[in-house]
């Protein structure tokens, strides 16, 4: 539990997290282009996810941020 | 006053989806009923931005919706208009995410190794194309 009380993901105040920036970034702009709908995670999403993400990994690996 | 303060609201976008995806279960005026609104019309005024959902609803209409409370209740909050309800609400409770929005956040953060990684511009194209925009 963190120091004001809030839960981890399944917690007692399940649905209320502690995000970071950058995925309250994601969950912003996946919330406006989806026009609020609440998209569920397909498995096309997930492959789609793990390249975008594992691609930017390796860049920063190489270069830098 | 605008006769449709709520019109271009996402609550009111995203009611007109939900109610047209349940019509071959219930009508307008069914759903009405399960959320226990007295007047049959609410559905409809909501669809059509007329009026903005009460907090006090948002379980009830959620259930007979069947969609995440959570989901509705965002809805609901961004109707109040400006964002400072919002951005009290988060500092007292945190970012109100659906399940389906968990489920997003997890697979990001197991992609990643929990690197924290920032939204690119190549990030932003690719959830574009999922959804054909």
């Amino acid at each position: 539990m963190s120091e004001h009380g809030r839960l981890g993901f399944g917690g007692a105040t399940e649905g209320m997290h502690d995000l970071t920036e950058n995925e309250r970034a994601w969950i912003e702009f996946l919330r406006l282009i989806s026009n609020g709908c609440d998209p569920a995670l397909r498995l096309g999403d997930v492959q789609l996810l793990r390249r975008l993400i594992q691609r930017r990994h390796r860049y920063v690996e190489r270069h830098g941020s | 006053m605008a006769r449709r303060p709520y019109e271009h609201s996402r609550l009111a976008k995203y009611l007109e989806k939900r109610v047209l995806q349940l019509r071959p279960r219930k009508t307008q005026a069914e759903i009405a009923e399960q959320a226990g609104f007295i007047n049959p019309n609410m559905i409809a005024m909501l669809k059509s931005g007329a009026t903005r959902l009460p907090l006090d609803r948002v379980p009830s209409l959620a259930a007979a919706l069947v969609c995440d409370p959570r989901l509705l209740f965002n809805l609901a909050i961004n109707q109040l208009g400006g964002d400072t309800t919002a951005r009290a609400i988060e500092q007292i409770f945190g970012v109100v995410v659906t399940n389906k929005e968990v489920a997003w956040i997890e697979e990001i953060r197991d992609a990643s190794g929990h690197a924290d990684p920032t939204l690119t511009s190549r990030g932003r194209s690719a959830i574009r194309g999922i959804f054909g925009k």
